[in-house]
């Protein structure tokens, strides 16, 4: 074969008569860039982007706190200055139990959240001469929207930092794919505090919003810490109304109340409603009936009202007000004040399809009942 | 340039009486809360308690 007529130079890089070497480096050092640098560039545009999110965090976790420090010195009297104990608060963390072994972790966590509930309300309290229990529910929960904000931002702080200390740009993918989300619920905590600040119902009331109304002019008992219930009566059957004690901002102590109420009274059948997320395109709002506990939170109420259910072989349903994130914690939307009706008559319509005369139900409405008494 | 949207949200309280079922709106004020009882009815001397408490927006 005759390879003289060949012109490697020409054939594979352009070098021929035709082609401008300058016009080669153009296309060929972006190439060689990318491939050396490629990751780098890449680190430098998507910190950018943390950087400013985490500026954003920063600002709504300090707006959050000094919203929180100046409800507490304007509208409360505290024995001294608050503001140094607050900050110890929002550093508080709290150790998960061992789950390498699982048997036997919700007593547990249960006893580890309840101690912590405890112990933020006798320090709360300790803070001031004279503080009522809706003023004190409130803080209390003030005081868990800035913590939150507080962890959000050190873990995405800690995130990033270590990404660019180790110039390591598959370490900072996962966080650029979850920072919307962990903006989305620290914006939605941040608007939260004024309707916290106000004691105004929000959308996860609903729940206690429909049985409250089912217990107006009924005798209302003590069921657990925070947790009231009554007894009334309907198409024959005999209702257990539960809820949270409001006006407070608590979601009370379902699990343990409805324990009790199931041992001393045996019901036939439970029914919950409470608020659930909603799906992308989902409307606000809209009502939604199942099977099961509805209850959020960490598990424990769920697992206790799980396990007295078996026992006893009661069928638990489930009514729930679909809504996002922010209308849970924020000021409670028009369109979800509106199911009020919608959700009872529903409550009333499963009862009748589910119980028989002279049967019990136990109705509970989960959720916190801020702004909504009984 | 696409300019971003504020959502200005203002609470209101709705009361009825629980009587005549006369229902009336009015801004939120602090104190209130969801079956509180106000006051008596002007029409039937009935009591009157607030039902509901909630946010309209009103996008700028």
């Amino acid at each position: 074969m005759d390879f003289s007529s060949l012109d490697i130079l020409d054939e594979f890089f352009g070098m021929g008569d035709e082609s401008n070497p300058l016009m080669m480096l153009v296309w060929i050092l972006p190439i060689i860039l990318f491939v050396f640098y490629g990751q780098r560039i890449q680190l430098i545009i998507t910190s950018r982007d943390i950087k400013k999110n985490m500026t954003k965090l920063e600002q709504l976790r300090n707006e959050s706190r000094d919203d929180l420090i100046d409800y507490v010195k304007q509208k409360l009297t505290p024995n001294d200055d608050p503001t140094k104990k607050l900050d110890r608060f929002f550093d508080y963390f709290t150790i998960m139990p061992v789950d390498v072994d699982p048997n036997g972790i919700i007593p547990k966590i249960h006893h580890l959240v309840r101690s912590r509930e405890d112990a933020t309300r006798k320090q709360i309290k300790s803070m001031f001469s004279e503080i009522d229990t809706l003023e004190i529910t409130k803080v209390q929960n003030l005081l868990e929207i800035v913590t939150t904000l507080q962890l959000l931002h050190k873990v995405v702080r800690h995130l990033f930092l270590t990404a660019k200390k180790q110039n390591n740009y598959p370490l900072i993918v996962p966080l650029q794919m979850l920072l919307p989300f962990i903006m989305e619920q620290a914006e939605a905590l941040k608007d939260a505090v004024p309707a916290f600040k106000k004691g105004q119902p929000i959308g996860d009331g609903i729940g206690p919003l429909v049985v409250g109304g089912m217990m107006l002019n009924t005798k209302k008992q003590k069921a657990e810490f925070e947790t009231v219930y009554s007894e009334s009566e309907f198409d024959g059957r005999k209702l257990i109304l539960l809820k949270a004690e409001g006006p407070y901002a608590t979601v009370g102590r379902p699990g343990e109340a409805t324990e009790s109420l199931v041992e001393k009274l045996k019901p036939n059948i439970i029914i919950m409603i409470d608020a659930a997320l909603k799906l992308e395109g989902e409307d606000t709002g809209d009502v939604a009936q199942g099977f099961g506990a509805a209850i959020g939170g960490i598990g424990t109420d769920r697992f206790k009202i799980e396990e007295v259910a078996t026992k006893y072989n009661i069928p638990v349903f489930a009514i729930v007000v679909r809504q996002s994130v922010k209308d849970a914690i924020t000021l409670m939307k028009k369109e979800i004040s509106d199911q009020t009706e919608k959700v009872r008559n529903q409550v009333y319509e499963m009862i009748t399809d589910n119980s028989n005369p002279n049967e019990t139900v136990l109705v509970i409405g989960v959720g916190n009942t801020l702004g909504v008494a009984q | 340039m696409m300019s971003k949207k504020i959502e200005i949200v203002t609470a209101y309280t709705l009361q009825q009486c629980s009587s005549c079922k006369e229902q009336s709106k009015r801004k939120f004020s602090d104190g209130d809360y969801i079956f509180k009882e106000i006051s008596k009815c002007s029409s039937c001397d009935g009591q009157v308690i607030i039902t509901k408490i909630f946010g309209e927006s009103l996008t700028q």
